[in-house]
């Protein structure tokens, strides 16, 4: 999981990187266009104002002219309108611009996410997944959309200011030229270093809040370990770190706009000086040095925007980094065959054989060697063994959510890698063993086992497995609200709701993962009948852990270390006095224990 | 705010200061434009102008400009420092203040009570562990300061204003009290979308979550198209959501900056004419489109602040919430001195006890233990087996009876010296994300790591950590990697006999531990057999074996006690179990 952790962007600018982002961005081009334009007319009426100030002096203030005013009036207020639909364009265009971005961008993501196989999810942690779907594509979209805002406007306001300030007075227009250079060094450096102790502040902080979890989490193990002090300590030690950062990264930028706004003051004096002696000498206008004096003052502004922008870039391409491995990865397992309608009328027979197997996660390290196995269609088969032996790999392998790398896995006789993978899908049905609710209605997540089942199919399936009951206890009966992951369920109660679920969608082979967990009496109950009831008529395969399902099935396997020890059934087994015997008294004593300290309660 | 007062009065003396020289500079442009370059006589109050003009500073200036500009730089210089002073202090003030109130919070919450941490939302506190101390941080070192900065500059610029012309003071403040209102009310009613979308976010990745961590029952049930149409759902109204919101703050930012393009407008008409008319000069005409700009675009963001500031009061209620729960008592007259051990003699005398008072989890528990013996508990799930050993580490307080360590109460014992003398084991243990070695030997600071491998020996964790790639200094949990639940029972294990204690207690603490694992385990159990009293919580027979006697809880009552042959020949459940067990021993053999 190494790779997994945040990595710090060192590279230089990936060029073909920013391609892809572009790529990506190309169905916003329209709309990136118009934002650009507005972006250059909004520069163009900043650029507009000071000229306006000049015009009053020069041609009304000091004339003592006054018959123009009104003129002017309409003018300056036609320009105040046109700011303000400037203004709103701008922002409501880079608005849809970043929020299509993302949305497109989450959209291949996901859908990408989707067609991965299992062993991707196997080895990358959900968390990691979540953070590049929402703040990194969210990073990405907002540098794309207001990069264009702060680039576009910064380079043409750049542009119009040098344009203006040459035409009207080039002696003046050369000291702005020479403040510039300093500007722009001193809005690089700054930004850049700004930008760099946020991103430690941020990184510093968010180890703060696993800190303070840690401290909650395992407050019980804190106080009987006597870790209190030591803990503090180092906390204390952490919270030192970040507020010596936290200082220097305000203390940075409480520098940088006063000394940005100090070198622009330079500027001003300068032009008080040398523009104040030209209007003395009568080679400029009043007016002239007024807007002088006004488009030095907002030099920096263009400047230090493009500049937090390249700031922003360098973390952006860390992100685009990370989006891009994501939906640049292959899927493991191709799907080669289609779907096709004659598929999806026909139903499996549920008759699997695996032959001379073998599978590993890691090389040199096999799960499986040489393995055989058959189950007749129909046929219902429990797994058995200590963790870590292979039985959830077996049922994965089953599922074909893995392939072997070695051997065939043969259903109905044929190898499944010629089947349809989505049709092997249809046919099955899985019940883990904390079945896997979605935040929704009751209804919705029986459903879910049939799309289009109706509301009284879904209760007919709930009735078979014994749901019913309580379903008609809960609040709304089969429209409450599950919460997120069913968390308002009991483990039993989302058993039963994925019994039902499979009730509806019928698959011709089953995979039962029992629950290890103590379910409550009467519910377990209701859920051994709804197992039963279940099994027939299809194949079943159950990792199973408890003893009243095991005395059920036609046949157990007892797997140690990615081999079948011992096959037969509970009575046959137990007479072999072997391994099946010795788990037995381990494993599904304490069951007994349980009952029997149960009934006597 | 102990000890930040002079750096936080200072940080406000700098505000003023800057304000002050921010107002100065447009001063000397004026008086740059009107007398020095105009030639009219200099309007300063209070006989500045009139002994100005006495030196005939208009005179020296004109013929060296560059006096002007060097004033202008300077004042300048003053101004920026001031801003960058306050910007410094005020930053260190808010950081030391959150750093002074995490430390306390972290110190705080440990030393609560552990019926505390059982029944509060972890996540609520630590969001308010975080963020609510970042909105008070904010609160005391932006808000307040740009507040107060607001606030002097309408204090300062005001009459400096009307001392320069009444009608033009009036013209150019038309629209300032309109964009705070403006802004205060638009920051209050917008508040609702933000938390719309906030929402909407939170709901596309619960969905994403949801949908990863089902992705079995995803693949399994071919839902592939489905969860697509959900996701590209979600994503679709987040996305509605988001643009409804910066359409919204469209138009804000749009009208806001009209009305202050507009107040700008006005004083330039309105300027020109009276300018023309001689009614004011020009000088002051461009100090006052200056000093516009300094007064509205600050209350704009006061408007905004405004609507912050309810938040800062409801983060200090929540802080203070933690606050002000009372901590564990830690005061007792028996202290246990370093090296010292207790014999572990352990007696319960009619002993009840409810976390809720209505609701007794233990009822009349008689019960004594030997030092050194071992006991195991059997019991249903809820029989109260649990909660009888979280009362020996003094977890919990408030029980009726008599419990008695070495024959003296319990209460009579500093907690955390009790404590140092137990081991727990729990079922699922907590690891902290650190180092395997590093855990194991968190009791014993300093400990040797031939000791820390002694105890991962007797654990029977060596084997697994020989797996991994860096043995023993392997990282885990967060940081690092994850256990096997029954590699965190044995790391756990080792982590509670590192110290030797003279109390272990192993709450079902085997149960996901394979049987082979169980027997090693076991078999060094049954070495250091009296060395610690032992009280094992199992629901296998198997563990029973070690015990010197065996206890049987129901609905929180002792039912059954005594040894294994005792019981055996005893009606009663524990004899029940056993034939059950024998009778399929038999019948296998």
């Amino acid at each position: 999981m190494e790779a997994y952790k945040e990595q710090e962007f060192k590279g230089k600018f990936d060029l073909t990187l920013w391609i892809s982002l572009i790529k990506q961005a190309l169905p916003q081009r329209k709309r990136m266009a118009v934002l650009a334009l507005v972006m250059i007319m909004n520069a163009l009426v900043d650029t507009i104002f000071p000229l306006m100030t000049r015009y009053a002096i020069d041609k009304m203030i000091i004339p003592k002219n006054i018959a123009g005013i009104s003129t002017f009036g309409f003018m300056y207020a036609g320009l105040v309108l046109f700011q303000f639909l400037m203004v709103y364009l701008l922002i409501d265009i880079a608005g849809r611009v970043e929020t299509g971005m993302n949305y497109d961008l989450r959209k291949n993501c996901y859908k990408k996410l989707q067609s991965m196989s299992f062993s991707y999810y196997d080895r990358t942690p959900t968390g990691w997944i979540v953070a590049r779907l929402s703040s990194d594509i969210s990073r990405l979209g907002d540098v794309v959309a207001w990069g264009i805002v702060d680039l576009v406007w910064g380079v043409a306001m750049l542009i119009f200011t040098m344009g203006v300030v040459l035409s009207l007075s080039w002696q003046l227009a050369l000291i702005m030229l020479a403040l510039l250079p300093l500007i722009t060094w001193i809005a690089i450096r700054f930004q850049i270093s700004m930008f760099r102790s946020y991103r430690k502040v941020r990184k510093l902080n968010s180890m703060i809040t696993s800190s303070f979890g840690e401290g909650i989490h395992g407050a019980k193990t804190t106080k009987t370990l006597v870790r209190e002090s030591a803990n503090l300590d180092e906390f204390m030690t952490l919270n030192q770190d970040m507020y010596h950062h936290s200082v220097k990264a305000a203390t940075a930028s409480a520098l940088f706009m006063p000394l940005i706004l100090m070198v622009s003051s330079v500027g001003t004096g300068l032009i008080l000086w040398r523009g104040g002696a030209s209007v003395l000498a009568g080679a400029i206008g009043f007016g002239t040095l007024v807007a002088f004096i006004n488009y030095t003052m907002q030099l920096f502004e263009p400047i230090s925007n493009v500049a937090r922008l390249f700031a922003e870039l360098q973390n952006a391409q860390a992100a685009a980094e990370r989006v891009f491995s994501l939906l640049e990865l292959n899927p493991e397992i191709v799907d080669s065959v289609p779907f096709t309608p004659d598929w999806q009328a026909r139903r499996m027979q549920g008759h699997i054989r695996l032959e001379d197997m073998s599978f590993s996660y890691k090389e040199n390290k096999p799960v499986f060697q040489s393995f055989d196995l058959e189950i007749a269609p129909g046929e219902s088969i429990a797994l058995v063994g200590e963790t870590g032996t292979g039985k959830t790999t077996l049922v994965n392998l089953i599922c074909r959510f893995y392939e072997p790398t070695g051997g065939r896995i043969l259903i109905d006789g044929m190898d499944y890698k010629e089947l349809p993978l989505m049709w092997l899908h249809s046919q099955l049905g899985y019940v883990q063993q904390v079945p896997h609710l979605f935040q929704g209605s009751v209804m919705e997540n029986i459903r879910y086992g049939r799309l289009d089942a109706t509301d009284a199919e879904v209760m007919e399936a709930a009735r078979v497995v014994n749901a019913d009951e309580f379903i008609q206890n809960l609040p709304e009966t089969y429209n409450y609200k599950v919460g997120e992951s069913g968390n308002l369920l009991s483990t039993g109660q989302k058993q039963l709701i994925a019994f039902a679920r499979v009730v509806l969608a019928d698959p011709a082979l089953l995979i039962l993962d029992e629950a290890t967990a103590s379910i409550d009496t009467e519910t377990e109950q209701l859920v051994q009948e709804a197992i039963n009831k279940v099994l027939k008529g299809r194949t079943g395969i159950i990792v199973a852990h408890r003893l009243s399902t095991i005395r059920k099935v036609d046949r157990i396997l007892l797997l140690h270390r990615g081999k079948i020890l011992e096959m037969g059934n509970h009575k046959e087994l137990m007479k072999q006095g072997g391994r099946y015997h010795q788990l037995y008294l381990n494993q599904f004593m304490s069951e007994v224990t349980e009952h029997e300290l149960r009934k006597e309660a | 705010m102990k000890g930040q007062r002079l750096p936080y009065l200072l940080a406000m003396l700098c505000v003023i200061g800057a304000a002050i020289m921010g107002i100065v500079n447009p001063l000397i442009i004026r008086y740059t434009v009107d007398t020095v370059l105009g030639g009219k006589a200099s309007a300063f109050p209070f006989g500045i102008g009139e002994l100005m003009d006495q030196w005939n500073l208009a005179q020296i200036t004109r013929s060296h400009l560059w006096l002007a500009a060097l004033a202008v730089i300077l004042v300048s210089l003053g101004a920026h420092s001031l801003t960058f002073l306050r910007g410094r202090l005020s930053a260190k003030v808010s950081e030391q203040f959150a750093r002074r109130l995490r430390d306390g919070l972290y110190d705080h919450i440990q030393r609560l009570p552990y019926a505390w941490h059982s029944k509060v939302q972890t996540g609520d506190i630590i969001q308010r562990c975080t963020s609510d101390v970042d909105t008070v941080r904010r609160f005391i070192g932006l808000q307040l300061v740009q507040l107060g900065r607001g606030i002097f500059i309408v204090l300062l610029v005001l009459p400096v204003m009307i001392s320069m012309s009444p009608r033009m003071t009036l013209i150019s403040t038309a629209v300032v009290p309109v964009i705070f209102v403006y802004a205060y009310l638009f920051f209050k009613q917008v508040r609702k979308r933000f938390q719309e979308a906030d929402e909407s976010e939170g709901y596309l990745t619960t969905v994403l979550e949801e949908s990863l961590n089902g992705i079995r029952v995803v693949r399994a049930f071919a839902r592939e198209d489905y969860e697509v149409k959900r996701f590209n759902g979600a994503a679709d109204d987040y996305r509605h959501k988001c643009r409804k919101l910066i359409t919204v703050l469209a138009w804000y930012w749009a009208s806001s900056d009209a009305l202050c393009l507009g107040q700008i407008a006005a004083i330039t008409v309105f300027g020109i004419g009276w300018v023309i008319d001689g009614q004011i000069s020009l000088g002051t005409l461009l100090a006052f489109s200056t000093y516009i700009n300094m007064l509205l675009w600050p209350i704009r963001e006061m408007g905004r602040i405004l609507t912050d500031m309810g938040r800062a009061q409801v983060s200090v209620g929540r802080l203070r919430e933690i606050m002000e729960t009372p901590v564990e008592e830690m005061d007792a007259p028996i202290r246990i001195g370093k090296g010292k051990r207790i014999k572990g003699e352990i007696e319960f005398k009619d002993l009840g006890f409810g976390y809720d008072p209505d609701h007794k989890i233990l009822k009349g528990i008689d019960l004594h233990i030997r030092p050194g013996e071992t006991i195991a508990i059997l019991g249903a799930t809820g029989s109260g087996k649990s909660t009888l050993t979280n009362l020996i580490p003094r977890l919990f307080d408030g029980y009726e009876g008599q419990v008695l360590i070495d024959g003296k109460p319990l209460q009579s014992y500093h907690r955390q010296d009790l404590r140092r003398q137990i081991g727990i084991v729990l079922q699922e243990p907590f690891l902290y994300s650190r180092s395997l070695a590093d855990n194991i030997g968190i009791a014993l600071p300093g400990v040797s790591r031939d000791r820390i491998e002694a105890v991962a020996d007797e654990a029977a964790l060596r084997e697994s950590v020989l797996e991994f790639d860096q043995g023993f200094d392997t990282v885990i949990g967060e940081r690092g990697i994850t256990l096997s639940g029954g590699q965190r029972q044995r790391c756990a294990i080792a982590r509670a006999l590192i110290h030797d204690p003279a109390i272990l207690i192993l709450d079902d603490a085997l149960s996901a531990v394979d049987s082979e694992t169980e027997q090693l385990i076991q078999r060094s159990l049954l070495e250091r057999k009296g060395r610690s009293t032992t009280i094992i919580i199992t629901h296998r027979l198997t563990g029973v074996s070690l015990a010197d006697r065996i206890v049987v809880l129901e609905h929180g009552r002792v039912v059954q006690t005594g040894p294994h042959h005792q019981l055996i020949n005893e009606p009663g459940v524990y004899r029940r179990i056993w034939n059950i067990q024998h009778k399929l021993e038999r019948e296998a053999s």
